[in-house]
């Protein structure tokens, strides 16, 4: 049965590059302090060589903070999740017998503990603890064993839409009458794995990544973790409680054109932003702020500063927009979490985050982004997700304030 | 609310070395041919003009041909069709292949075309691109076929579909040992319920 | 040179997966992208690594690599030139 009226957003829980909980990724935000730097923790050939936005805790320390038993194998995107979702499910009793789900996001899985132990897997016990650990679901099992969630647990795995697509799904099971609660979002953390083959994509920048430049040249990868907690709407209104902000809008289409590359129109971008506006009942002029995809490739900013144009009709039309991946990296099945994160922060505080290193607008569009915080009436927020296989996603983030 | 019912209007299934529309045989291969030689002879069977097919992967290559037998049987697929699809494996056939290349001893040599399919969604996107699809896409990981997440799911999806409602669904999990593949369409004017029974009664193969 | 541009058409079919072609089907001068054989940008990416894995030449830029394999002829150049 359809629900009328928003999804509320009653938690949320962040870790990335700038900062271990989300206030803390809020005050570097505030402040324009980045997390990009060189790779310190990961063993790979191309350390001193790429920048990219590592979370400055080691494996050990997420342990300790966690209060997991030592010998218990867990991954570092399960760290990494379990942080997040436990400050996101803070003061929320997830056993007061409404049917609670959880959606995780991950395209990493166990990949990095595989990659450092699987030579030793033949030859010795030591670390075989870790190989159920691999595949992207099992580290949604571990957190829906720590959380204490039963009703429903599931992966989602879409390249860099994922938590997005976890998002809308928690939204969607809340909407038909399935969950009454659902704990969405997503967590990758960095592999030799992934940034091997990111290489081989040469989509790299040397750098720091410069999102809607006319001299951009690729992106820096991140790790993250970010969950939200949504809920009926309805229910939290009866509870007298103000939620941090509602999820009115989604959307999601296929581009339709490349394994990899977005096509010139971004089609699968539009597709999915005028989606979410339909869903949300709204017109495109209602946007106060767009938190872009912007992973600063050629290609993607092009086709999504396109798509931008198509909806908001010219440059002066298109509201404040910035990609904060020049703060945290793309953290690929996170990204689309942990920008949610940033969406709601930006209405609760009434701010729009700052677009990094950027000095020439891409000559084609025109169209400039938001280079400095900027303190604005903010009522509703759109978030861009957009991953490999055409996969396009757009949330639509609302104010909990009148 | 809307309580439609919506039908199968086609299926094919891809058990290791066969292939099956609508319970009818299309193709058979020697149970010990390798998983790419059968499905190339498959795509040749076909007589489809899609070079792209062979710069695939195996899961690719698979939902591939399941979906050009689907709707060579069904007709053109609507432009907002939509894509649910599952497996166990996940990408598995291509992060085995990169990781083996990336993790060799020596000298690691990436290759882009293996990477880009290291994910599942990839495959949705390669049936997109084949048959101009701009629609909604998830790809679901589960420890096996599930229909009583997969129908609810895909009812829920059509029903917020504005006209010609239309999905194309099912369980794609192919690896070098295993091809289990049950792909089908589901609208308003099939031929068979879009059951959980009716779905278990194709997976189990016992319409056959 | 023929060798050469004999060797590239093999290797090429090989690395792109180029099933439907044989080296007799490609010319010295088709355009490789675009019009002629529709490669694209993961098929430049292909080159690339093969120009390193069998040439010892490291492309660093893509937008390099659109000059090099314009066609057969002006890859066997550019290898020829290069090689290590």
């Amino acid at each position: 049965m359809s629900m009328p009226g928003p999804i509320a957003i009653t938690g949320m829980g962040a870790i990335s590059a700038i900062g271990e909980d989300v206030p803390s990724n809020y005050r570097s935000l505030r402040i324009s302090r980045h997390g990009i730097g060189p790779i310190r923790q990961l063993d790979t050939p191309h350390r001193g060589r790429l920048l990219v936005g590592e979370i400055n805790m080691s494996n050990e320390e997420l342990v300790e903070q966690l209060g997991i038993p030592s010998g218990e194998a867990y991954t570092r995107s399960t760290l990494l999740a379990l942080l997040a979702a436990t400050e996101a499910t803070i003061g929320i009793d997830l056993t007061d017998g409404s049917r609670t789900g959880l959606i995780s996001a991950t395209t990493v899985g166990g990949m990095d503990a595989t990659e450092r132990y699987y030579e030793d897997y033949l030859t010795s016990e030591t670390h075989r603890h870790y190989i159920p650990t691999h595949p992207c679901g099992y580290s949604t099992e571990q957190m829906a064993r720590y959380l204490g969630v039963t009703d429903f647990v599931t992966t989602i795995s879409t390249a860099c839409s994922s938590a997005a697509n976890a998002i809308m799904l928690g939204a969607r099971m809340i909407k038909g009458g399935l969950l009454d609660r659902a704990i969405v979002g997503g967590t990758d953390c960095l592999s030799r794995f992934t940034i091997n083959g990111f290489n081989s994509l040469m989509i790299y920048t040397d750098g720091h990544c410069r999102p809607f430049d006319e001299h951009r040249n690729g992106l820096n990868l991140g790790e993250a973790a970010a969950y939200l907690v949504l809920e009926r709407a309805e229910l939290v209104r009866r509870q007298t409680k103000t939620p941090l902000a509602y999820l009115s809008g989604y959307g999601h289409a296929n581009d339709a054109f490349h394994q990899t590359a977005s096509s010139e129109d971004g089609d699968g971008a539009y597709l999915a932003m005028k989606h979410a506006l339909e869903v949300a009942q709204l017109d495109a002029s209602a946007i106060s702020y767009v938190n872009a995809h912007g992973t600063a490739t050629p290609n993607n900013d092009l086709a999504e500063g396109q798509a931008l144009l198509r909806i908001f009709g010219t440059p002066e039309s298109i509201p404040p927009f910035s990609s904060t991946k020049a703060f945290t990296g793309h953290t690929l099945a996170a990204a689309g979490a942990i920008e949610a994160v940033f969406s709601i922060l930006a209405l609760q505080h009434q701010e729009v985050f700052a677009n990094l290193n950027f000095s020439q607008p891409i000559t084609v569009l025109g169209i400039v982004p938001q280079t400095t915080r900027l303190s604005t009436e903010i009522n509703h927020v759109l978030s861009n997700s957009f991953g490999f296989g055409g996969n396009c996603s757009s949330l639509l983030f609302s104010s909990a304030h009148d | 609310m809307e309580k439609q019912n919506y039908t199968i209007r086609s299926y094919c299934s891809i058990r290791d070395r066969s292939i099956r529309v609508n319970g009818n045989n299309f193709f058979d291969a020697d149970p010990s041919a390798p998983l790419g030689d059968f499905l190339k002879s498959a795509y040749r069977k076909l007589g489809v003009d899609y070079p792209k097919f062979h710069k695939m992967d195996g899961l690719c290559k698979a939902i591939f041909i399941a979906a050009e037998l689907i709707t060579r049987e069904s007709g053109p697929y609507e432009q907002h069709m939509a894509l649910l699809f599952a497996n166990r494996s996940s990408s598995y056939l291509s992060d085995n292949r990169h990781a083996n290349d990336v993790f060799m001893p020596g000298n690691p040599v990436a290759s882009p075309s293996t990477f880009v399919y290291t994910l599942p969604n990839i495959a949705m996107g390669e049936i997109s691109i084949r048959h101009q699809l701009q629609s909604e896409n998830v790809f679901f990981i589960f420890d096996s076929y599930l229909p009583e997440f997969l129908v609810p799911y895909a009812n829920a999806t059509l029903d917020s579909q504005r006209f010609e409602r239309s999905a194309l669904c099912g369980w794609t999990e192919v690896t070098e040992e295993t091809c289990d593949l049950l792909l089908y369409r589901i609208g308003a004017s099939g031929y068979l319920p879009h059951s959980i029974a009716q779905l278990e009664r194709l997976y189990n193969k016992e319409d056959e | 040179m023929s060798e050469l541009t004999q060797e590239l058409k093999a290797k090429i079919i090989a690395q792109l997966n180029l099933e439907d072609l044989t080296v007799a089907d490609l010319d010295d001068h088709t355009p490789l992208f675009g019009d002629g054989l529709g490669l694209d940008s993961i098929d430049a990416l292909e080159l690339i690594v093969m120009l390193d894995k069998s040439y010892g030449i490291k492309l660093s830029d893509p937008k390099e690599g659109r000059k090099v394999f314009e066609t057969i002829q002006t890859m066997a150049d550019f290898i020829e030139a290069n090689r290590t």
